[in-house]
């Protein structure tokens, strides 16, 4: 305990700076739409617990997990593809230059209107925009594979499914979880949207529910609970890009086990 | 230390069993013709490999030495011409052909046992049995400490000798091998030069040598292929170790050895 206080002091602090200009805030206001960090935090136990805050979390974290899921599942073979075949590169690569800027959420009510208000619109958008990322910068990575490399698994008689799984995909591996945590945000903010428009579960019906009554407490509770969704994606994907990247880190220094 | 010490375990080269009968043609180039965008590497080029024979193939750098071993190893396909491997044409990498690539050609995101498995488990080896051949093989490499570690953790010598190691666990009757002691200290050099003779002995194996050190060439195998200075190469200037191969690997200092070494120099006109 110690040693994690002394390791995470900085972070402690502001943590606890934030919280007390919050509550200073709160108190000096003294309004209905600002409760103290204190109210919140209890109010954010409660609907957790005994309220239905815990569904929808619980909800929205499957649409994003699937979507994130599909959305690199398809992108990385695709882009891997794309690095290998020229023909396929010309084909895809200017496509992706029409639709990369094109903010993907103003295509929502089309995608409604094709796909209904089910949870498959919204793992469609949020796929859409995690592919989109992955598959940049994956094509990229994979185009940087050594020759040396093919050649060397090559000679060992390797097929197409040897060269993804021992080459290209390690070797994309870091750029895709850069991908992802840069995604993270982007890929919340899309999902609160998505939840807002004909549904009753989710975070972002939560929100905007509570928005609707007037009841701040919940509402915070909402956001708070919506944040550390993307927080724990984030730790997520820098987890896993410590844990699948380690032989990038590893110095000739380093110790063997 | 277990480079030398695995010395004594092998056996000679005239005791070794004959793989399939010697004087067996291997690898045939007939009339080859390759080169890399209208830059001709071989013309017209034609050499036989047979059973059991130990080549180097010395010459000046990018002239297409490491080129001649893709071919072998299937990564490349001719022009013009035959490539035969045992009397059948040459269609992609064979499962009796074992590469080792100049820079190792290691996967950095595999640790080295993983490495060493690899080739077997893309020809199927069941997992105990590839567990099992590589650590033997690491042991014997004198790199078995560092099984766990990734190659960015080993130096180039311990680097090269996980290459070798890898190489070597794919038991193939036909090991092409580009400058596979270049990164090496002279003492680990020698050591690792009686290994590879001792393993040459016991495995009967066919051996291509890619290497830039004359007396390498002259210590390791009894043919040597001269490149010229200027590519592309056409025909062939080969020769012929004058002592029997076989028993211990040569003495520096023998008479023999050192006329060798002198001939190969002056084919290169050094």
């Amino acid at each position: 305990m110690i040693r994690f206080l002394r390791a995470h002091c900085a972070l402690l602090l502001s943590l606890a700076f934030l919280l007390l200009l919050w509550h200073a805030a709160a108190a000096a206001l003294n309004v209905n739409f600002l409760p103290a960090p204190l109210a919140v935090l209890a109010r954010f136990v409660e609907e957790l617990a005994g309220g239905s805050l815990w569904a929808h979390t619980l909800v929205s974290a499957r649409r994003v997990s699937l979507s994130v899921l599909a959305g690199t599942a398809l992108a990385v073979p695709l882009a891997v593809l794309a690095a290998q075949i020229r023909l396929l590169d010309r084909f895809i690569t200017p496509l992706l230059y029409f639709t990369y800027p094109a903010p993907k959420v103003v295509f929502l009510p089309l995608i409604i209107v094709f796909l209904g208000l089910g949870d498959e619109s919204k793992v469609f958008l949020i796929g859409l925009i995690i592919f989109f990322q992955v598959f940049v910068i994956v094509r990229d990575a994979a185009a940087q594979v050594r020759p040396e490399t093919l050649e060397s698994i090559n000679a060992l008689g390797a097929n197409h499914w040897h060269r993804l799984r021992y080459v290209y995909l390690p070797v994309s591996l870091p750029a895709v979880m850069t991908a992802l945590k840069v995604s993270a945000g982007t890929a919340i903010a899309v999902l609160f949207i998505a939840e807002t428009i004909g549904t009753t579960t989710g975070l972002g019906y939560y929100i905007m529910n509570a928005w609707g009554r007037f009841a701040y407490p919940r509402l915070y509770a909402g956001i708070l609970a919506m944040s550390l969704l993307g927080l724990a994606l984030f730790v997520l994907f820098d987890l896993l890009e410590k844990r699948l990247t380690r032989w990038q880190k590893s110095g000739p220094s380093a110790s063997g086990s | 230390m277990d480079t030398l010490s695995m010395q004594t375990r092998l056996i000679p080269a005239a005791a070794a069993p004959a793989w399939n009968g010697r004087g067996v043609e291997v690898i045939a180039f007939d009339a080859v013709s390759f080169g890399y965008s209208g830059a001709p590497l071989l013309e017209r080029f034609s050499w036989i490999v047979r059973e059991g024979e130990a080549w180097s193939v010395l010459g000046p750098s990018g002239i297409g030495k490491t080129t001649l071993l893709y071919l072998i190893a299937g990564l490349r396909r001719p022009d013009r011409g035959a490539l035969r491997f045992r009397g059948q044409p040459l269609n992609g990498p064979s499962h009796d052909v074992g590469l080792m690539l100049q820079d190792y050609g290691l996967l950095p995101w595999l640790t080295v046992q993983r490495n060493v498995e690899l080739g077997l488990k893309i020809r199927g080896v069941a997992r105990p049995e590839r567990r099992r051949i590589a650590a033997d093989w690491l042991a014997r490499m004198g790199v078995a400490d560092a099984a766990r570690r990734f190659p960015a953790q080993l130096s180039g010598g311990q680097r090269q000798r996980v290459a070798l190691a890898r190489l070597l666990a794919l038991d193939t009757p036909v090991l092409l091998l580009d400058e596979p002691l270049s990164a090496v200290d002279e003492i680990t050099r020698e050591r690792l030069q009686r290994t590879l003779w001792g393993i040459r002995a016991e495995l009967g194996s066919t051996l291509v040598l890619v290497t830039h050190s004359v007396e390498e060439a002259a210590l390791l195998t009894e043919n040597v292929l001269v490149f010229p200075d200027t590519p592309p190469l056409r025909d062939p200037l080969v020769l012929r170790r004058p002592f029997a191969a076989g028993g211990a690997v040569p003495a520096r200092d023998d008479p023999d050895f050192q006329r060798f070494c002198a001939e190969i120099r002056k084919a290169l006109r050094l």
